[in-house]
């Protein structure tokens, strides 16, 4: 097994989805703590429920962009796990591919719960 | 309730200072704001640890790009022991969600207690010299190192010793909210023979990898609370960019002792909270 020309194309990808990742959630972020510095809002005491997201942010409501925010962080190395995934089977690397998907479902599963919050 | 931005402000110096203890050991934020957060600032623990988990994600987002592009991290390895890690992980998070605070208390003062001897006992670097070693399962990894210009390359060893530990340090990352690395590091290094920067970068990846899995079971039991996760995130970004600048200025000695004191002082505050006693200072 080649170590070096196979994985040459994954290490970049993961890192500008890391580098994505970040921006996302810091750019929800700048912008919920603005809103609640010029609405003299107060952060709320708890996360929405998902369904409750979508308006927050219609309303324009801090809570809904932090919510975003929280989840972006987290999705971002769920994200970057993809992109291993894909990686790994681009190269043909069946083994450690099998190793990935495995983490990924064990993280699925993870979020999964949080679905019924 | 009303915000309370000297409140939120004081979360947020204190969880910079966190980071940048943790990022001059090592050992990530997360070892330090859980305790600095209940101890001086009476958070609830549970809502501690969910913000923590936010904050490790944070930083192992932010930090681990570096290493990935330095190919410090060994992504083959990383995903072998994630699997490891991200279940142990989510098991250790649905315990801690429903743990008493005490018996949380006693475990995390160990962890500490742990660490502050793992640095005061002068460990040899590791001796396993892996990089002639076969690979018979397609780990091996190479990296030039910055400080030598040479290229290292090293196989992990006692992979079977590794999967255990790793998830060991899953499953307290996810009942503590700290990062695993204060376990995977050394484990990596001393045990499996990976260097020390390698180790470092691979743990990195990792212990955001691991997170999802704890923030997403604190997120569904309704422990994360934005009034403390907004000033962790922000305090643990600022933190961490000058904890590694902070660390050449300092003489290694002192840095060393400084740290085990810290963490032998948190360790006792933890484990005394747990018996229901508070040291002077604390809420």
């Amino acid at each position: 097994m080649v170590e070096s020309a196979e994985l040459d194309t994954i290490y970049p990808g993961v890192a500008a989805v890391l580098r994505t990742g970040f921006r996302i959630a810091a750019g929800f972020l700048l912008l919920g703590i603005a809103i609640a510095l010029i609405r003299q809002e107060p952060l709320a005491e708890r996360t929405d429920a998902f369904v409750d997201i979508p308006g927050a942010l219609l309303d324009l409501r801090a809570s809904g962009f932090i919510d975003l925010a929280i989840i972006a962080i987290v999705l971002t190395p769920l994200a970057a796990v993809v992109t291993i995934l894909r990686g790994f089977i681009a190269a043909g690397d069946r083994r450690f591919a099998r190793f990935t998907a495995g983490v990924l479902a064990i993280l699925i599963a993870s979020i999964f719960l949080s679905l019924f919050q | 309730m009303a915000l309370d931005v000297s409140l939120s402000i004081e979360l947020l110096i204190a969880a910079a200072g966190a980071a940048v203890l943790g990022s001059m050991l090592g050992l990530g934020g997360g070892v330090f704001l859980v305790p600095i957060f209940t101890l001086f600032f009476d958070v609830d623990q549970k809502l501690a640890i969910g913000a923590s988990a936010i904050a490790v994600a944070t930083n192992s987002v932010v930090g681990s790009t570096v290493h990935l592009e330095s190919r410090f991290t060994n992504l083959r390895f990383a995903m072998m022991l994630q699997v490891a890690t991200a279940g142990g992980a989510l098991i250790g998070a649905i315990v801690g969600v429903w743990a008493p605070e005490r018996a949380i208390n006693v475990i995390f003062g160990l962890v500490l207690l742990y660490a502050g001897v793992s640095m005061a006992i002068k460990r040899a670097a590791s001796q396993v010299d892996s990089s002639s070693a076969p690979d018979p399962h397609g780990i091996a990894a190479t990296f030039v190192d910055p400080a030598t210009k040479r290229s290292v390359r090293y196989v992990p060893q006692r992979l079977r010793l590794g999967l255990s530990v790793s998830g060991l340090a899953g499953g307290l990352s996810g009942m503590l909210g700290v990062g695993g690395g204060v376990i995977q590091v050394p484990l990596m290094n001393v045990l499996m023979g990976v260097p020390i920067k390698a180790a470092a970068g691979t743990s990195s990846f990792m212990v955001g990898v691991t997170a999802v899995a704890t923030a997403a079971v604190y997120y569904s039991s309704g422990k994360i609370d934005p009034r403390i996760v907004v000033p962790a995130m922000v305090g643990i970004f600022v933190g961490s960019q000058f904890g590694s600048r902070l660390t050449r200025r300092v003489p290694a000695q002192r840095l060393t002792l400084l740290f085990v004191l810290i963490l032998a002082y948190l360790a006792l505050s933890l484990l005394l909270r747990s018996a229901g006693y508070s040291l002077p200072g604390q809420r």
